[in-house]
C-alpha cells in the first residue's frame, strides 16, 4: 500500500520530503537571481555610451565601439600579455609546486613533523595582500635579506620591485609562496584514498621509493590535477588584482600592468562605465569557453568531469 | 546653438516665475493682493522670510564623525531634518528641508546624487561634488538656471569670497555655461605653496644654513646623508624622500616635489598658457628637461631616496618617523602627519618649513588650486530656486554676525559636527587660513582681545597658549597642540613673510578624448619619468616620451582643451 501511494504522489509532483529540501535551496536559489542573474542585465552596458543620468534605456546604443576602443588602445596588447603570462606561470606553478610538496608531505612518517609543516605553509593563505604587500616589498628592499644575500658573495644589489627583468618572477614567487600550502589540501587528500596494498604489490615486485611514486602516485593523482587545472583555467583572465595593485608601481607598468589594474585606472579614475563593463563582459565570455573546452579535454583524458 | 535658446527660454521662463513672486500658479490665484506681495518681497530679499513654511527635498551630506559625538549634548536627538542648522534655517528664512537621501560625506554622498541621477529624480537642491556630474546634469538640461537669483541675491560676502580668488580662479567661471550661472560653488581654500620641510635639530648639529636655492638645498641633504645627523655611527640617513608619484595634485600631495620642477619653470600635470596664448601640457615642455637632469644627478649621488619608486606613502611616514630621514617637501599643515609628531615626542625633533628650493627670482613657484570644491544645483522647474542661494547667504554670512541665541546652537554644534548646514556649501574668501592666523596671532600679542575670535580661532589660540606654556615649562605639549601651533602658526607666518609666485592653470577639468585617454597617456607620463630619474633611461628619452605622448592623444587632447577654453 506504502508503496503505491508513495509512486502515485511521485507522479503528481514532490514527495513532502523533496518538496522540504526545493523549499530550503528556494532562499540560495532567490540570492542567486538577484546578485548573479539580475546584474547580468547590466552588461547591455558594454554596447553602450552609458550616461547615469540617461540610465540603461536611455543611453546610446553605439555596438561594438567599446570594443573597437579597448582593441586600439596602445598599450592594450602588452596588459594582455602581461594578464596571460603571468596567469599562465601562476596556473602551471599553483598545480606543480603543491603537488610534490604533498608527495613529499606524504613521505615524512613522523606525525608531529608533518602536521606542523602542514599548519605552517597554511598560514600565508589567511593574509591579505594588503599586509603582505608591506612584507614582500621590505623583503625584497635594498636592506631586506634577499639583497643581504646578494652582496654576502660580493653581488650588486638588486631592487627587485622596480626592476622589469624581475618583477614577474616576484609576483608569481610569492603568489606559490602564499597559495602552495592551502592548495596542496586536495592532492593530500587524494593521496589518502590510494589503496595501499598498490604500494604492498609495487614493493614485492621490487619497486622503490621513487619507482612507486612515478608508477602509482602520480597516475592516481592525475584526474584530480585534471580536474583543478580545469577548474582554474577559467581564471587565465585574473592575474591577481590585489596582489599586483598593491606591489607594482609605475616604473614596472611594461610587465606589471594586468587588464584589472588597467580597467580599474581607466574605470575608477575616469568613470568609464561602458568600458568597465565591456571588458568585464569579455573576460567572462573567454572564460566561459575556456571552461567549456577544459571540461571536455578533461573527459575525454580521465572520463570524469566536473558537469 | 541649440542650447543657447534653450537657455534663453530658460531665462525668460525664469523672469516670468521672477516677476510672478512665488513660482507656483495655482495656489497664487487664490492669494490676496497682499500675500502675494509678502512671497514676492521674501523672494527678493537674500534673507527675506517667507510667510508660510517652504518645504524643499534635498540630499542631506553627514560628516563623518558618527553619531556618538551627539550622545550626552542637549542635541543628542538631532536628526538630519531636524538639527540645529536646520532650525535656524526655519526661524530666518522659514525654509524646511525634506531629504531624500541622507549619506556620509565623500563617496556614499556621491553615489547617492549618482543614483538620483540615474532614476531621474531629482531633489530640489542639492549639492554636488564634482564638476563631471554639473556637466552632465546642465547636458541633459535637469538644472535651474540660476543667473537672475545669484545676481538678485547673492549676499556680500559670498560676492567678495569668489572675487578673492582673482579674475582667471573666479569659481563662478566654472560654472557658467554659454554665459549663464548653472551652480552655486563651494569655495575651496586655497593651501598656499609648499614647503621644504627640514629637521632643524638635525642642521643645528650639523652647522647647516638655512637652503634657499637648488644648490643650497643639495648641500643640506649632502650633509644629511654623510656627516650622520643622527649620530648612531651609520651612514644610514637618507635625503629627500619623494612619492613615487614624483608630483602632482598641487599640494595636497605631501612627498611629491612638484617645487623642484617649478624652480626650473617646469609645472608638470598643469594645463599652462604659453607665449602666444594657447593651453599647453607642463608635463611636455623644454624646462622638464632641466628639471630632470637635476633630478637624475641627485638621484645618483644619493641624496634623492633610492627606492622612492617602491615605497608607499606609508614607508615614508615610517622612515621620517624613525628618524631616518629629516627632509620632505610637503604643505603648511604637514605638522598633523605623524612623521612630525612622532618624532616630536620621542626624538626631540624640531621641524621646520623653509621656503626652498626657490626659483631665479627668489621665490618658490606655486601653483594656484581649484578654487571650487563643489556645487549646489536646483532641479529644473522648482518653484523657489531662490532658496538655494539665501541658504548659501544665512551659512556664509548671516550666522556669522549673528549673536542671537539661536546662531549659539550652531557655533556649539560646530565642534561637534555631525549635522552640517544643508546643502554643506559655505563660502569663504580664498586666504581665510591665513586671515584666521593673523586673527590669533593679534589676540596672541596683545593687540586684540579674545572676544574677536571666531570658535574655530578660538580653537587655534587656546592650542597656541597651551604648546608654548609648556614648552616654556620645559615639557612636551600635546600632539595635537604641536601641529596647531606649528602650522597654523609657525608654518602659516612663512606662508604670509614669505609669499611665492603662483602660476594659475590655464584649464582644470577633462575633455572627452581624456575621458578615455587619459589612463594610457598618464602611463606614458609616469614610465618615462622615472626612467629617466634612476637612471634607466638617457635623458634625451624625454623628446622620444613627448613624441609617444602627443602620438597617444596627447595631441588632440591639446586641442580639446583649447576649444574648452575658448568656450
Amino acid at each position: 500500500m506504502k508503496a503505491k501511494t508513495e509512486t502515485a504522489v511521485r507522479r503528481h509532483g514532490l514527495t513532502k520530503e523533496e518538496k522540504t529540501f526545493h523549499l530550503m535551496l528556494l532562499p540560495g536559489m532567490v540570492i542567486l537571481f538577484i546578485f548573479v542573474f539580475v546584474p547580468l542585465v547590466g552588461s547591455l552596458m558594454a554596447f553602450q555610451n552609458y550616461i547615469p543620468a540617461r540610465g540603461l534605456l536611455g543611453s546610446e546604443w553605439i555596438g561594438l565601439e567599446n570594443y573597437e576602443f579597448i582593441f586600439s588602445l596602445p598599450d592594450g596588447r602588452q596588459v594582455f600579455f602581461n594578464t596571460l603570462i603571468i596567469a599562465f606561470a601562476k596556473l602551471v606553478l599553483n598545480i606543480f609546486v603543491p603537488v610534490t610538496f604533498a608527495i613529499l608531505l606524504n613521505e615524512i612518517r613522523v606525525k608531529v613533523f608533518k602536521r606542523t609543516f602542514q599548519t605552517i605553509v597554511y598560514l600565508p593563505h589567511f593574509l591579505s595582500w594588503v599586509v603582505l604587500a608591506t612584507v614582500v616589498t621590505n623583503m625584497f628592499s635594498l636592506g631586506g635579506p634577499f639583497n643581504a644575500v646578494i652582496s654576502l658573495f660580493g653581488g650588486e644589489p638588486i631592487q627587485f620591485l622596480a626592476d622589469n627583468r624581475w618583477f614577474r618572477t616576484v609576483i608569481v614567487g610569492t603568489d606559490i609562496w602564499k597559495e602552495f600550502g592551502y592548495n596542496s589540501v586536495v592532492y593530500l587528500a587524494a593521496l589518502t584514498g590510494i589503496d595501499p596494498g598498490l604500494y604492498e604489490a609495487a614493493s614485492i615486485d621490487g619497486a622503490g621509493r621513487f619507482k612507486q611514486t612515478m608508477h602509482i602516485t602520480v597516475p592516481a593523482l592525475l584526474p584530480t590535477v585534471v580536474l583543478m587545472t580545469a577548474l582554474n583555467l577559467g581564471n587565465i583572465l585574473n592575474a591577481g588584482f590585489d596582489q599586483i595593485f598593491n606591489l607594482y608601481n609605475p616604473i614596472v607598468y611594461e610587465t606589471a600592468d594586468i587588464i584589472d589594474t588597467y580597467v580599474y585606472r581607466i574605470g575608477m579614475v575616469e568613470r568609464q562605465y561602458s568600458i568597465g563593463a565591456a571588458v568585464g563582459l569579455l573576460k567572462s565570455v573567454i572564460s566561459f569557453i575556456l571552461i567549456l573546452g577544459a571540461n571536455k579535454t578533461a573527459k575525454k583524458i580521465t572520463g570524469s568531469g566536473i558537469f | 546653438m541649440k542650447r543657447k535658446s534653450l537657455s534663453l527660454l530658460l531665462a525668460a521662463a525664469m523672469a516670468a516665475t521672477m516677476l510672478a513672486g512665488c513660482g507656483s500658479k495655482d495656489p497664487m490665484a487664490n492669494m490676496s493682493d497682499e500675500e502675494k506681495a509678502a512671497w514676492e518681497a521674501a523672494a527678493n530679499d537674500p534673507y527675506g522670510k517667507y510667510p508660510e513654511t517652504v518645504v524643499y527635498t534635498t540630499g542631506y551630506n553627514l560628516t563623518n564623525q558618527g553619531a556618538d559625538t551627539l550622545a550626552g549634548t542637549p542635541y543628542e536627538n538631532d536628526t538630519p531634518s531636524d538639527n540645529a542648522y536646520t532650525r535656524y534655517l526655519k526661524e530666518v528664512l522659514n525654509v524646511q528641508n525634506e531629504n531624500e537621501f541622507e549619506a556620509i560625506t565623500g563617496p556614499d554622498y556621491d553615489q547617492k546624487v549618482s543614483m538620483a541621477i540615474a532614476s531621474q529624480d531629482i531633489p530640489d537642491i542639492m549639492y554636488i561634488s564634482d564638476y563631471g556630474t554639473l556637466v552632465e546634469l546642465v547636458e541633459n538640461d535637469l538644472i535651474e538656471d540660476l543667473t537672475d537669483v545669484y545676481n538678485n541675491l547673492a549676499c556680500e560676502t559670498v560676492k567678495s569670497s569668489y572675487a578673492s580668488y582673482g579674475e582667471d580662479n573666479n569659481p563662478l567661471n566654472t560654472v557658467t555655461f554659454d554665459g549663464r550661472i548653472m551652480a552655486i560653488p563651494k569655495t575651496q581654500l586655497s593651501d598656499g605653496q609648499d614647503f621644504l620641510w627640514l629637521r632643524k635639530d638635525w642642521m643645528d648639529k650639523l652647522e647647516l644654513e638655512m637652503p634657499s636655492t637648488l644648490d643650497e638645498m643639495a648641500d643640506v641633504l649632502r650633509a644629511f646623508i654623510s656627516q650622520d645627523p643622527d649620530g648612531n655611527g651609520q651612514a644610514d640617513t637618507i635625503g629627500l624622500v619623494v612619492h613615487n608619484e614624483v608630483y602632482g595634485s598641487y599640494p595636497n600631495n605631501t612627498f611629491a616635489v612638484d617645487n623642484i620642477f617649478t624652480a626650473f619653470g617646469a609645472y608638470p600635470t598643469v594645463w599652462m598658457t604659453d607665449e602666444s596664448g594657447n593651453a599647453v601640457y607642463g608635463s611636455v615642455q623644454p624646462e622638464m628637461k632641466d628639471a630632470l637632469q637635476l633630478m637624475r644627478d641627485w638621484y645618483a649621488e644619493g641624496l634623492l631616496d633610492r627606492e622612492f619608486t617602491t615605497r608607499t606613502y606609508d614607508d615614508i611616514v615610517a622612515l621620517l618617523s624613525s628618524g631616518q630621514c629629516g627632509a620632505y617637501i610637503g604643505p603648511w599643515w604637514s605638522p598633523f602627519n605623524p612623521a612630525q609628531t612622532s618624532t616630536y615626542a620621542s626624538q626631540d625633533a624640531e621641524w621646520i618649513n623653509v621656503s626652498a628650493p626657490t626659483g631665479p627670482d627668489g621665490k618658490i613657484n606655486a601653483i594656484n588650486t581649484k578654487s571650487y570644491g563643489g556645487f549646489v544645483v536646483v532641479r529644473k522647474g522648482y518653484e523657489h530656486p531662490e532658496i538655494a542661494m539665501k541658504i548659501v547667504n544665512v551659512n556664509s554670512e548671516y550666522s556669522m554676525q549673528d549673536k542671537s541665541d539661536a546662531a549659539k546652537e550652531i557655533l556649539e554644534n560646530q565642534s561637534i559636527a555631525y549635522f552640517n548646514w544643508p546643502l554643506y556649501c559655505q563660502v569663504q574668501p580664498g586666504n581665510n587660513a591665513e586671515l584666521m592666523t593673523q586673527h590669533v596671532e593679534a589676540v596672541m600679542n596683545g593687540s586684540a582681545d579674545v572676544s574677536t575670535l571666531s570658535t574655530e580661532e578660538l580653537g587655534y589660540y587656546e592650542s597656541a597658549v597651551r604648546y608654548q606654556d609648556a614648552e616654556a615649562a620645559g615639557q612636551k605639549a600635546d600632539s595635537a597642540d604641536y601641529s596647531q601651533y606649528v602650522s597654523r602658526i609657525v608654518a602659516m607666518n612663512r606662508m604670509i613673510d614669505e609669499p611665492a609666485s603662483f602660476l594659475t592653470p590655464a584649464f582644470f577639468e577633462t575633455t572627452d578624448t581624456m575621458k578615455t585617454r587619459w589612463a594610457s597617456l598618464e602611463k606614458i607620463e609616469m614610465q618615462a619619468i622615472l626612467k629617466i630619474i634612476v637612471g634607466e633611461e638617457d635623458l634625451d628619452y624625454f623628446d622620444q616620451f613627448v613624441s609617444e605622448w602627443t602620438g597617444a592623444g596627447g595631441d588632440i587632447i591639446t586641442e580639446e582643451v583649447n576649444e574648452a577654453i575658448r568656450q
